[in-house]
């Protein structure tokens, strides 16, 4: 037999055998399902099957929200200073890192000089636990946000 | 007569068509029962433009195939572990005998042997039987077929001339 031959015979035989029916469960499914959604308000449905009327009011309020936001972004970042550049986090890093680092020399020179040794080690301990119990807090409890 | 009153009669209209094209591409009762429910639901929701079309049975097809295509590619990997344990336990060589024994029984009545044609069409693995009922069924040519399925035309023709090679034996007068 040729594939020719073949082809022709098999589809010759293949569409000669009924066709499927569906089972019976399948309307009822199919219906209750339907009513199920056919119950929903229009607004909990999906887009494409809203009225006209509020597909049309919908889409003429996102496009008003996103010409609004183009528009006034720019004016409400610059007025509210909203994002800051890398540069002016840098250097307001530096500057808080530079107090804290004087902040802490001056401390523990009047503490070195001014107890001794002993309670200079238990404060600088005390203080690393706090620090990292701090940190810790931070990032645990405010998901690092701050 | 109520939107869901006239989608019931739509539903009874085509229903054989969606679940015969689910049912052939996808070789299994409950998907193909699924896959029609699936397909019902999203004609339902543009039933106000489909309801009354001309075209409606084309988008029901075409929707139906392409909902077919998903369930095969997001079962391909389940359906491929199942096809192994199914040769290991020794159920196809089974089912071949049976078929065998079948189709060369001189008293065999034509149900039964269309019977056991659709079961063979039925076990055909996936990448032979799904061109082939496209090819036999929906009558897309063999370059439609590639494109659909993100093949090669050659590995199409091999994989639909491999299917009717499996058909034979059962299609012999």
């Amino acid at each position: 037999m040729t594939p020719e031959e073949l082809e022709r015979i098999v589809h010759a035989r293949l569409r000669a055998l009924p066709s499927p029916r569906a089972p019976r469960s399948l309307r009822p499914a199919v219906m209750a399902a339907v009513r199920a959604r056919a119950a929903r308000p229009w607004y909990a449905r999906p887009w494409h099957s809203w009225p006209s009327r509020w597909q049309a009011v919908s889409a003429v309020v996102l496009v008003l929200a996103v010409v609004a936001v183009v528009l006034l972004l720019p004016d409400v970042v610059a007025g509210s200073g909203f994002v800051a550049t890398a540069g002016d986090r840098a250097m307001g890093a530096i500057r808080v890192a530079g107090a804290l680092g004087q902040a802490a020399y001056l401390v523990t020179r009047a503490v070195v000089e001014s107890v001794g040794d002993a309670l200079t080690v238990l404060f600088l301990v005390m203080l690393a636990a706090v620090t990292t119990v701090a940190a810790a807090i931070r990032r645990v409890a405010l998901g690092g946000a701050y | 007569m109520s939107d869901v009153d006239r989608f019931e009669a739509f539903v009874e209209r085509f229903e054989d068509m969606v679940f015969a094209t689910a049912f052939r591409l996808l070789g299994r009762q409950a998907d193909a029962e699924d896959v029609a429910q699936t397909v019902f639901l999203r004609a339902f929701e543009r039933f106000d433009q489909i309801g009354d079309s001309p075209a409606a049975a084309g988008w029901l097809k075409t929707v139906t195939t392409n909902l077919c295509f998903n369930h095969l590619s997001r079962h391909r990997a389940r359906w491929r572990l199942f096809s192994e344990l199914r040769r290991d336990d020794g159920d196809a060589p089974e089912f071949e005998s049976t078929l065998a024994a079948s189709a060369e029984g001189d008293a065999l009545e034509a149900a039964q042997r269309q019977e056991v044609l659709v079961e063979a069409l039925r076990r055909l693995p996936d990448h032979q039987r799904v061109p082939l009922v496209l090819y036999h069924y929906e009558d897309r040519s063999y370059q439609e077929i590639a494109d659909l399925l993100g093949v090669s035309l050659g590995k199409v023709k091999t994989d639909i001339h491999r299917g009717r090679e499996a058909l034979k034996r059962y299609i012999q007068p």
